[in-house]
């Protein structure tokens, strides 16, 4: 699993819960590049929003990140490094 | 099945603690006020609720289980006491489509006001239904939740119900009887924000309240090789000028300013309202705010006209 794709995932779950910053093609494309970041207190991510992103991640990357594990979080850049680090981990890497 | 064995039989089929959410956010987009006071009085508490049988498969304890349910419904407790009513409104749920839900203290006798309340993509009303519900009164005022069911912000309508957007508001009208309501008005957020508009000018009905509303020069609307949606409204305008029409938009959101400037470029007479509240950003999903700071009742009432007791045509 690439950087990309978790990306990716990530986008399509930001989209899914409709979040307003992620309703622009371009701001998603830029994201799953990896041109931008974004901080989680730019954009309004109610808590409900918060529980279909960690579902999709574990739909679709097999690995278990739960709303708790983001109280620390600061960036979506962030989100993506705690995923991969799971998803190595499940690989055995 | 009481509330409490719905939930036990649904999380005996969760096996993460995410699965557990996707229980508790199909909860949050169905259940009232007072079954919100039922689950918080009875969730993991007392003896009613006998613990249920989890998943041989699951990877979470029942004391995990238990922190993840009580979290869930103490924060929708306290979203209602924000509200700051001194009663829980007394809601029921009546299913009357996939997509379509009507919320009222009696079906049969139906109150006097309805507000036909659609969504945004994410299928819900900038906060649980519980909020919302507590937000009016449930003795004068039904609520008719209208989700956008396949998440496209309402392009290609609603599956099963309409065709396209236009077409929702008269297909609404086979399921409830618009009659019996002294007041009818809609109510529209995000993406449910341009539908709620042009339904309430296509029947003709009292008022609409578009929330953070996207731009109708947008373009998702206009008819491939045809009409476009801006023309379109004026012309639904110029037969349905008694409409009451509010564009409210978060004095924080730019982009949300800018479009409720260019919904009331194609809709005469429509009031703009910059809502902004002292010391908090507001931004695009500006009822909640108001709904944590106990103003959103009173909001609601004044801009749809719900406390008037005198009606036109009433």
């Amino acid at each position: 699993m690439t950087e990309a794709e978790i990306r990716q995932v990530i986008s399509d779950a930001l989209v899914y819960a409709a979040v307003p910053l992620f309703a622009e093609s371009a701001e998603q494309s830029d994201f799953v590049a990896g041109r931008r970041d974004v901080r989680l207190d730019e954009f309004e991510i109610d808590s409900l929003a918060t529980m279909e992103l960690c579902i999709a991640i574990e739909l679709n990357l097999g690995v278990e990140i739960v709303p708790g594990d983001l109280t620390e979080i600061a960036t979506l850049g962030d989100i993506v490094a705690l995923a991969q680090g799971r998803v190595n981990v499940e690989a055995g890497q | 099945m009481n509330l409490l064995d719905l939930y036990n039989a649904r999380i005996a089929d969760a096996n993460s603690l995410n699965e557990v959410s996707q229980v508790h956010i199909v909860f949050a987009n169905s259940l009232t006020p007072t079954e919100i006071v039922f689950l918080h009085g009875n969730l993991f508490a007392g003896s009613k609720h006998k613990a249920p049988k989890l998943s041989p498969l699951c990877r979470f304890t029942l004391p995990q289980l238990q922190e993840a349910g009580r979290l869930w419904i103490d924060q929708h407790r306290a979203m209602l006491a924000e509200i700051g009513k001194p009663r829980i409104e007394l809601y029921r749920r009546y299913e009357l489509h996939d997509a379509v839900v009507l919320f009222s203290a009696d079906r049969k006798t139906p109150r006097r006001n309805l507000v036909i309340s659609l969504t945004g993509a994410n299928q819900r009303l900038m906060m649980p239904i519980s909020g919302y519900l507590q937000n009016f009164d449930g003795k004068t005022t039904d609520i008719l939740y209208v989700r956008d069911s396949s998440r496209q912000g309402y392009r290609g309508g609603i599956p099963k119900l309409a065709g396209d957007m236009v077409e929702i508001g008269p297909a609404l009208t086979k399921l409830v009887d618009l009659k019996p309501y002294q007041r009818t008005v809609t109510v529209g957020v995000s993406a449910g924000g341009i539908p709620g508009l042009v339904m309430a000018l296509r029947l003709g009905l009292d008022a609409t309240l578009v929330c953070g509303g996207s731009s109708p020069e947008r373009g998702q609307f206009d008819e491939t090789g045809g009409a476009k949606l801006t023309d379109r409204l004026r012309e639904w305008r110029e037969a349905s000028l008694h409409t009451r029409v509010v564009v409210g938009y978060g004095a924080q959101d730019e982009k949300d300013e800018s479009a409720a400037a260019e919904i009331a470029q194609c809709v005469a007479g429509a009031e703009v309202e910059r809502i902004a509240l002292d010391g908090v950003e507001v931004k695009h999903n500006f009822i909640y705010k108001l709904s944590v700071a106990g103003l959103l009742p009173a909001f609601m009432s004044d801009r749809l006209g719900l406390a008037d007791e005198d009606r036109a045509g009433g």
